[in-house]
């Protein structure tokens, strides 16, 4: 059942298949060719590194010592070195022309190595093989005798191959020498060709050996001599260590009874030292209980003062008491008298009061002395009544007075009371109290004294226990220093015997090494003699074994003047490493140099990287573009399949087995179709490797086919062709199996009012264009995105063609551009600058001058090269920071980067060359041998320039008719054909045009073919409405009309999507391009527009016409009744 | 307009002469039209029934110019109509025959008006189109698109289309093939009264009897070949029919 739904399948659709077969097959062709190119390149390019030894650094030197291999060796971060005899000779080519070449040469492993790049027959011994481009040059073929001069002799020599040489590749200079030169050249040959300078050297060799073997025998005599000297003084020195030992043992003898004194002398003191330390011993025990005891004492002495201080205290208090007690009783007499006073003043007054009552009882004349007031006493004057009144007014009354005279008596008895009690009181302190104290004082002075006398028994004990203690103390604080003494004299005996002893032993020590450097000596003396006489054996047998090699040298193989260095992988700084070694071989070396700072080797490195971009790059704009154009048609057979669709659903088929069967069909075309691929691979890869391999100049590639590649790219078609085929089939699941089945007239889906809006008053016909386009909006914008890539590859591929001459023009019609250099030892003279612009073959001369000076900023100073041109010229090869080539400044100077970099400047510093401060115009990045640039004006303050240079463009193919004229001059030294620049340079980028064509025929062809068939797709979608328009009565011409009107529409947005993404690919790649050869910048030519869209323009009318074509064919009838 | 009397008059409108086609390689050969010959005469109304598989379909494309007989010839007014080139075919396709087509074949992208538009003669009358919409009673549709409109509606815009020309002819292939009964019978009886009021020749095809009773003439084929030619109620049998 599914085979034959396949088979159906296959028959329906067999236009669209066999579309799909021959896209896939030109596409696989072109991805699985672009992967297997780079395979075979990357292959090829390490190989022929491999092949013919290409090394990382070259040191030329005049020496031919094979060991200057071993010297390289030694220094770090040298992995490899291998060496081989170079020099030049001049020949004459089978044309007659004189040439020059700097030969290389070879052993037979490296020949057969060589060899194995192109097919040639045995060589005979005598045979070069020399490098294309000078063959090219100079029209040299295989099988041309060419007749090597020496100085009376002419040897011919077998042009035995023709390769392509890493030397004249990647070299910036050998000897000089650039692959700019056409009359001189380089050759690989058999050391043979050197004969005339190896003979030289031979001679130079022989001299050295003889020189070297006179030195020896010098050395032999000198070291003779030595050993004898030697011999006596070790002679001597044996003698005087013998008398050493002799005088040693005498006083070793009379040391002997100073040790025996000292001996005992320690002992007595040792003694000595004992009885001190017991002395010391009882001393404490003494010192410890006298301490205790007069501690005591102490102790007693302060109780006896204590108590007698308080029995003085008692004393001194009783004597106070008896003091107070007699006072006490003195003034208790006192009292007692005052009393007695006070009585008699009371009887006085109670008299007065008595007189004054008897006033009132009455009137007494009485006199004398009375209490009354002094009224009373005047009372002479007065009568009784006044004295009363007075007496009144005076508060004096009968009352008063007795009451007065009540408190008078009483008074009275008070003080008699009181006078007694006084009395008692003095009785008592005489008789009690006095006596008591007294007795008290008496006790008190008895006491005093006994406690004077205890006192003062404590005090001679006290005394003499302190005196005791004293001896004790005295005799301790002696004792450290009898000791000391003791201690002194001790240490005097013992340093004296070790004095001895040590005396003693110095000597006898000293004799054991004098006995050791003795032996020692003349074991020394043997070895270093030893070692002389096997120095002196191998010296003599490597002169032997050079004499040998001398006189067995036929084959010159020996001699090396030219050392190829490999680095370690991870040396960082190459060129220190080239200079230790160049340094470590000496004055010996000519020249040396990094071969990876040729732009030509990274070049040849970098081709690699364009092309793995784009091989990444294109196969996957080819993969895309293959995953929509197989969506694309997968799409119309799925549209034209729908009632097929329905069918098989309504049959019970399921989603995944209808979009099965349609993956399935899609996987039997891609096989066979991938296989035809890889196949069309094959050409496909082989053009493009001969396009590198002779833009490279490469002898021939080997061929390399990475079938894991293949597969790959295989793998990858298949995957996105399944993807798209899936894809496509979406819409497979919107399939109602009745609507597809029914008779019932289908009928479009509506359009959508918006659209029917906008488009009210559009005429008819170009409504219906717009609104089909609307209706089939998934179509239309695969449709375009094909026609777009299509465009956009196109354009593309119009850059690598277009833009890349544009380049070219720009850089050498634009600029000035040179077809010679000349070189000159001196300054070209007047009649040579005159006469050589008068010459018709000439059609511009420009001077150049260089400089070698010292160029310093601040601390730091680097030697440069300046170069200085005319003021318009611009600076071929030397790119800037963004790769770009430079133009000279009109003033300052233009540093290499390494240069400004070791200075510590940029664009806009100041530098000093020779003395003249120059500003910093630019900083290059060209590398290998630079130089700097200036104008030829701002060159003149630098002073007298080191060369003399003329940058010559001429009228026709006249080199030759310049080096006639110059070549008798006596400043002349060479010209160098530089036309072959621009030459290289479109020939380095022949493959870019190699790609450009590839991409243009596929975007041609592509494009091509998919506008063709988007127009017949759509126009297939169509039929119907076409074939109503038909049956209506429209012309063919009204409807091809109306449908190119459509066609243009697709056209239109096609390109303007198209073109622009077309530009961005092209800048996107060719900067990647560009940045390996750093000259490469995008140019957007009009030319590039025109012919993309002239191109596609063109597609569009022939696909409009096979349309057309295709509608004269329609079966008016079947088509107007054709179901959508 | 001629109507009926031009019928009387007996004018020859189109005539078909030894209608031969054929489909298919050898083996698979059908025979659609087996020596077809017919008359057709000016505003008469003919209806060609016939079984599915009968050639009456064919019969019509021939007669429209829709297709070229294998041999044999139609003629429009003395005019062979098979050997004209595909230009002229267009021409007389646009200029003398209307066609109503059993699924309408309306342009979906085009408004009722505008498909009455595309061919209409607007030479004697500019607003045409406008007209013959209103004819058919579709005026308030006239912004309609097809997708808009019922099947009746579409088949009256299709009418309207094919008679906005003013064609001589106007041939039908079964026309209420599409549509329901009832709506398949209106339409018949507008089409009835647009063709009589207009006088025009109408063929119409179709598998179904009932449409005969509105036809002048009925013809009817099997195999290829005309069985029965039925004019006003009489059989003319075919070996009569005078050419």
């Amino acid at each position: 059942m599914k085979g034959s739904l396949l088979r159906g399948f296959f028959i329906r659709f067999r236009k669209m298949l066999i579309a799909m077969f021959l896209i896939v097959v030109f596409c696989s062709g072109v991805v699985v060719g672009f992967f297997n190119t780079q395979a075979s390149l990357n292959y090829t390019v390490n190989r022929y590194i491999s092949d013919f030894n290409v090394p990382d650094a070259v040191i030329s030197t005049n020496i031919t010592e094979s060991n200057a291999e071993e010297t390289l060796l030694a220094i770090p971060g040298i992995a490899g070195v291998e060496s081989r005899l170079t020099g030049m000779v001049q020949f004459y080519a089978s044309s007659g022309r004189l040439l020059t070449a700097y030969v290389a040469t070879l052993d037979q492993e490296a020949v057969q190595k060589l060899y194995s790049w192109v097919q040639l027959d045995t060589p005979t011994d005598d045979y070069v093989l020399i490098d294309q481009y000078f063959a090219q040059q100079n029209h040299i073929s295989i099988g041309d005798e060419i007749l090597v001069t020496s100085e009376e002799e002419q040897r011919p020599f077998l042009v035995a191959a023709i390769i392509s040489a890493p030397e004249t590749l990647f070299g910036n200079k050998i000897d000089g020498l650039s692959r700019n030169y056409s009359d001189i050249g380089f050759m690989y040959a058999p050391v043979s060709i050197l004969a005339r300078e190896t003979e030289k050297e031979f001679s130079r060799m022989m001299a050295e050996w003889e020189e070297r073997h006179q030195e020896f025998l010098q050395v032999k005599q000198e070291a003779d001599d030595a050993w004898a000297q030697g011999e006596q003084e070790l002679a001597g020195a044996q003698q005087e260590l013998e008398s050493r030992q002799a005088e040693f043992e005498q006083a070793q003898q009379e040391l002997r009874g100073q040790i025996r004194t000292l001996t005992d002398a320690r002992v007595q003191l040792m003694l000595g030292r004992m009885e001190l330390d017991e002395a010391g011993d009882v001393a404490a025990e003494h010192k410890t209980k006298l301490e205790e005891a007069l501690a005591k004492s102490y102790g007693q002495m302060l109780e006896l003062e204590d108590r007698q201080a308080d029995t003085e205290e008692i004393r001194n208090s009783l004597n106070s008491l008896l003091v107070r007690l007699e006072d006490a009783r003195g003034r208790l007499t006192a009292a007692r008298n005052r009393l007695t006073q006070s009585a008699g003043t009371l009887r006085v007054t109670l008299t007065a009061l008595q007189e004054a009552k008897s006033v009132w009882d009455g009137i007494h004349d009485f006199s004398g002395e009375t209490y009354l007031p002094e009224i009373v006493q005047n009372q002479a004057d007065m009568t009784v009544s006044e004295i009363e009144d007075k007496l009144k007014d005076r508060g004096i009354t009968p009352e008063s007075l007795d009451e007065a005279i009540s408190e008078v008596n009483f008074g009275t008895a008070q003080l008699k009371q009181g006078q007694q009690r006084i009395q008692d009181g003095i009785g008592q302190i005489s008789q009690v109290y006095l006596p008591e104290v007294r007795a008290g004082l008496e006790e008190a002075e008895q006491g005093l004294e006994l406690i004077a006398l205890t006192r003062e028994s404590l005090k001679t004990g006290i005394a003499t226990m302190e005196d005791a203690l004293q001896s004790i103390a005295d005799f301790e604080a002696q004792e450290p220093e009898n000791r000391k003494i003791l201690e002194e004299k001790l240490q005097e005996v013992e340093d004296g015997l070790n004095a001895i002893y040590a005396g003693l032993s110095e000597g006898e020590t000293a004799l054991a090494e004098g006995r050791e450097q003795l032996d020692s000596k003349k074991e020394e003396a043997l070895k270093a003699r030893q070692e002389s006489e096997a120095a002196l054996s191998e010296g003599e047998e490597s002169l032997n074994e050079a004499l040998e090699e001398l006189n067995a040298w036929e084959g010159y193989t020996p001699l090396r003047n030219e050392f190829r260095i490999t680095f370690e992988p991870d040396v960082a700084d190459r060129q220190a490493v080239l200079d230790a070694a160049a340094a470590a071989l000496g004055d010996v070396v000519t020249d040396s140099e990094l071969y990876e700072n040729s732009q030509l080797f990274r070049k040849f490195r970098d081709i690699l990287s364009p092309w793995d971009t784009m091989t990444v790059f294109i196969p996957l704009v080819i993969l895309v573009l293959v995953m929509m154009v197989i969506f694309l048609f997968s799409s119309m057979i799925v549209r034209q399949s729908r009632r097929e669709i329905g069918v098989l659903r309504a049959l019970g088929f399921s989603l995944r087995q209808v979009r099965g069967l349609f993956c399935m069909a899609s996987f039997l075309m891609m096989i066979p179709a991938l296989a035809a691929g890889i196949a069309l691979s094959m050409p496909i890869k082989s053009i493009v490797d001969n396009a590198w391999m002779n833009a490279y100049h490469l002898p021939f590639h080997q061929s390399f086919f990475d079938v894991g590649k293949a597969v790959l790219a295989s793998l990858g078609m298949v995957v996105a062709s399944q993807a798209a085929i899936l894809l496509s089939t979406i819409p497979v699941s919107r399939i109602q199996p009745v609507e597809i089945i029914s008779r019932q007239a289908n009928i479009r889906r509506p359009v959508s009012e918006k659209w029917t809006r906008i488009l009210r008053r559009t005429k008819p016909m170009l409504k219906m264009s717009l609104l089909s386009l609307m209706r089939n909006r998934l179509q239309f914008f695969a449709s375009a995105v094909c026609v777009t890539a299509s465009v956009a590859i196109l354009f593309f591929s119009m850059s690598f063609i277009v833009s890349k001459d544009d380049i070219i023009e720009e850089m050498f019609v634009r600029r000035i551009h040179y077809d010679c250099q000349v070189y000159f030892s001196a300054k070209p003279t007047p009649e040579q600058e005159e006469g050589i612009r008068t010459q018709s073959w000439i059609a511009q001369v420009d001077s150049v001058r260089t400089y070698s000076a010292e160029a310093v900023s601040g601390h730091d100073s680097v030697p440069v090269t300046v170069m200085a041109l005319k003021e318009e010229a611009s600076l071929l090869s030397v790119p800037d920071e963004h790769g770009r080539i430079m133009d000279l400044p009109h003033e300052g100077i233009v540093l290499a980067i390494d240069d400004a970099r070791k200075l510590g400047v940029q664009k806009g510093d100041t530098v000093t060359i020779a003395g003249v401060s120059l500003t910093v115009a630019g900083i290059s990045r060209q590398s290998g041998n630079v130089y700097s640039y200036c104008s030829l004006t701002q060159a003149e303050a630098l002073g007298e320039p080191d060369q003399y240079m003329w940058l010559v463009r001429l009228n026709g193919d006249n080199d030759q008719e310049l080096i006639g004229w110059l070549k008798d001059s006596e400043n002349y030294i060479m010209t160098v054909i530089t036309q072959i620049l621009s030459d290289g340079i479109n020939e380095l980028h022949a493959p870019y045009d190699l790609i450009g064509w590839l991409i243009a025929g596929f975007a041609v062809v592509l494009g091509l073919f998919i506008i063709v068939n988007t127009n017949q797709t759509n126009l297939q979608n169509h039929k119907k409405e076409l074939s109503i328009l038909r049956a209506i009565g429209f012309q063919r011409r009204e409807i091809s009309l109306h449908w190119f009107s459509h066609a243009v529409l697709y056209f239109l947005i096609s390109l303007a999507l198209g073109l622009p993404l077309g530009y961005e690919l092209s800048v996107i790649t060719l900067k990647k391009v560009g940045a390996a050869s750093h000259q490469f910048f995008y140019v957007s030519s009009p030319y590039q527009y025109v012919m993309t869209i002239g191109i596609l323009f063109l597609f569009l009318l022939l696909a409009h016409l096979l349309s057309m074509h295709s509608l004269k064919k329609w079966n008016l009838v079947e088509s107007v009744r054709d179901k959508e | 307009m001629g109507g009926r009397a031009a019928i009387r008059e007996n004018r020859i409108a189109l005539s078909a002469r030894n209608l031969v086609k054929a489909y298919g390689s050898d083996q698979n050969r059908t025979v659609a039209l087996n020596d077809v010959s017919l008359d057709i005469r000016t505003g008469e109304l003919l209806v060609i029934l016939g079984s599915s598989g009968s050639g009456k379909s064919t019969l019509l494309n021939m007669l429209g110019g829709m297709d070229q007989p294998d041999s044999g010839s139609v003629y429009l007014g003395g005019v062979a109509v098979s050997g004209m080139s595909d230009r002229e075919l267009t021409r007389y396709r646009r200029d003398h025959v209307g066609f109503v087509f059993q699924n309408f074949n309306l342009i979906a992208e085009l408004t009722a008006l505008e498909n009455i538009s595309l061919t209409a003669d607007t030479r004697n009358d500019p607003d045409i189109a406008e007209h013959m919409l209103e004819l058919v009673g579709l005026s308030e549709k006239r912004n309609n698109y097809p997708a808009q409109l019922s099947g009746g509606q579409q088949q009256r815009v299709s009418i309207a289309r094919a008679l906005a020309k003013n064609p001589a002819l106007l041939l039908c292939d079964e026309p209420t093939g599409a549509l329901d009964s009832e709506t398949g019978r209106q339409i018949l009886i507008q089409l009835e009264d647009l063709v009589r009021s207009w006088g025009k020749t109408v063929v119409i095809v179709t598998h179904t009897k009932e449409m005969s009773r509105m036809a002048d003439r009925i013809v009817v084929l099997r195999n290829g070949s005309i069985i029965r030619d039925e004019m006003n109620g009489q059989v003319i049998p075919a070996r009569e029919i005078e050419w």
